[in-house]
């Protein structure tokens, strides 16, 4: 006799329900020797826990994955959009949620940032470079995605290999057309450790056409090299490279069309002699630090052209030599200025009001003293 | 169905003096809306079928239901009305901001629940809605930051299907994230 589904569940029930019945007697009489009486559930009751047990095991079985899981309705495309929208950390982290997100997070076009200074405070300095040349090269070994937009890297300290890692991750970004590349190499004060100088003979190897920011700090960069990242990336608009040992003459031969955004500077006493950009038709922002900045405003019958339509200029100098000044080279289009001074002993800051004379339009004046 | 004269909207205050045209789309359980055409242009795939001249009736959506796609067509509607009154904003590389003026009214947009957010998703991706696909994807990954593996599957019901000798070499592979 064929039975039906339901009734063969039915079925499985009674019985199993019997056999706990038989099973509460057992332990009824077991017990019936001690101060308490251990209650039996009547075997209806038995056949309710029974069924819902078996309905749940069903349930689960139906499907590789739980009927609810939410992710199961979106192609792998937009979870790699997901992915990509969430902190490296923790963006890796979701390789172990299942066998779908395994490698997912490798596909992701979008910006990888890698803030070593957190690791830097954990860990003893051998430690860190190791863990800190692992953790990169581990990310973009097995990065697949076949473009980087961004990849920024702070307080990433050298050790013996520094060269050839910062060598290689340079490359491989490369040909990946990175868009926008920031690398920070400051980690412990008074370490003796050896800076990576980015050479032209190394660029010339890779096409840059796709870079429109680069930000080096405490990475020197040869006057060739800058000359060369100048010439040949067209779509460039930021270009900083901070803290340079020294920097003597930057004379780009045509001009840089795309460049919004420069920044220069050189540790504090660094010889420097000129740099001439030439026309950059749409400079709305730069950041000058050290002697060139003195230069720069000592000059001011000489300013570059550009400089006037500048909107947004930050200054790093000392307060002897601004209140050298009385006059500055006037900046018709400046909105905003950024003035670090610093200072050993500043009595009053009645100098920078010079300042304010030489800038008409000026709306946001932020003074930061460094003692 | 389509009017004599079309003109394209320039603000609120001008909607009700001039004849606009008008698509209708019909989402899967038949229901019908009618929308101005410059709203439904928001998605790319409506725009690409009234351009090849394919909406002549209706525009059929199989893949979307009537209360994903009325939600839908509010988020048009709403960022189609911000974008006639404010200028393009300028961004600065440094400020890594863009002023959205409608931040608030698309946080409240996304506090539904976790099958309404799926289906918009999935919404904005049949429909390549860039924005609404940005912000939806964005409220997943921001529903998923700052909790544990663990955490993600019970919130998302996602099943562990890892043997755990997989398990540990997935961690083993991705070590430094795991510290």
């Amino acid at each position: 006799m064929k039975k039906s589904y339901f009734q063969f569940q039915a079925q499985q029930t009674q019985e199993f329900a019997r056999h706990r019945e038989a099973e509460a007697e057992k332990e009824t009489t077991r017990v019936r020797g001690r101060l308490f009486e251990r209650v039996t559930l009547h075997p209806l009751d038995y056949a309710a826990v029974a069924m819902s047990l078996l309905n749940l095991k069903n349930r689960c079985d139906k499907t590789n994955n739980f009927p609810d899981d939410q992710f199961s309705k979106l192609p792998d495309e937009i979870l790699v959009s997901i992915v990509s929208l969430m902190p490296l950390k923790e963006a890796s982290q979701t390789s172990i949620l299942s066998h779908r997100w395994r490698y997912l997070r490798t596909f992701t076009n979008g910006s990888l940032d890698f803030d070593c200074s957190a690791l830097l405070n954990l860990l003893g300095i051998e430690k860190y470079c190791e863990k800190r040349k692992g953790w990169v090269n581990g990310v973009l070994r097995l990065h697949q995605g076949s473009t980087i937009d961004e990849l920024r890297a702070c307080s990433v300290v050298s050790d013996k290999n520094f060269t050839l890692d910062i060598e290689n991750w340079l490359s491989f970004l490369l040909r990946k057309k990175v868009k926008r590349f920031a690398l920070e190499c400051k980690g412990l004060r008074n370490c003796d450790y050896q800076q990576y100088t980015l050479t032209d003979q190394f660029l010339c190897n890779y096409g840059l056409d796709s870079l429109t920011v680069l930000c080096l700090t405490y990475v020197q960069v040869t006057e060739k090299a800058l000359l060369y990242v100048l010439s040949n990336c067209p779509f460039l608009e930021v270009l900083s490279v901070e803290c340079l040992d020294s920097l003597q003459n930057l004379k780009p031969s045509g001009p840089l069309v795309g460049l919004r955004n420069v920044a220069i500077s050189t540790s504090y006493y660094a010889h420097v002699a000129r740099i001439l950009l030439g026309n950059v038709p749409n400079l709305v922002e730069a950041s000058y630090a050290g002697l060139y900045a003195f230069f720069l405003l000592r000059e001011r019958d000489q300013m570059p052209s550009y400089l006037s339509l500048l909107e947004t200029l930050s200054l790093v100098l000392t307060w002897q030599r601004i209140s050298q000044f009385s006059r500055f080279p006037i900046l018709r289009n400046l909105r905003h200025l950024n003035l670090t001074l610093l200072v050993m002993d500043v009595k009053s800051l009645l100098g920078c009001t010079s300042l304010l004379v030489a800038f008409p339009i000026l709306h946001r004046f932020v003074v930061d003293l460094m003692g | 169905m389509a009017s004599s004269s079309t003109s394209v909207v320039v603000s609120n205050k001008e909607k009700e003096n001039k004849n606009t045209k008008k698509v209708t789309l019909k989402s899967s359980d038949g229901e019908s809306f009618e929308v101005d055409e410059s709203v439904a242009m928001e998605s790319q795939t409506i725009k690409h079928i009234i351009e090849d001249g394919c909406a002549n009736n209706e525009i059929p959506l199989p893949n979307v239901t009537s209360g994903i796609l009325s939600r839908v067509i509010e988020y048009c509607k709403k960022h189609k009305e911000a974008a006639g009154e404010s200028e393009p904003s300028v961004t600065s590389y440094t400020s890594n901001s863009t002023t959205n003026p409608l931040t608030e009214w698309d946080t409240e947009f996304v506090k539904v629940d976790q099958n309404t957010l799926f289906d918009l998703i999935l919404a904005a991706n049949y429909l390549d809605i860039k924005g609404l696909l940005d912000l939806t994807c964005k409220t997943v990954a921001d529903m998923m930051k700052g909790k544990t593996p663990q955490e993600i599957r019970e919130t998302f019901h996602i099943k562990n299907d890892y043997t755990p000798e997989e398990e540990a070499e997935v961690r083993k592979e991705n070590q430094w994230a795991f510290e």
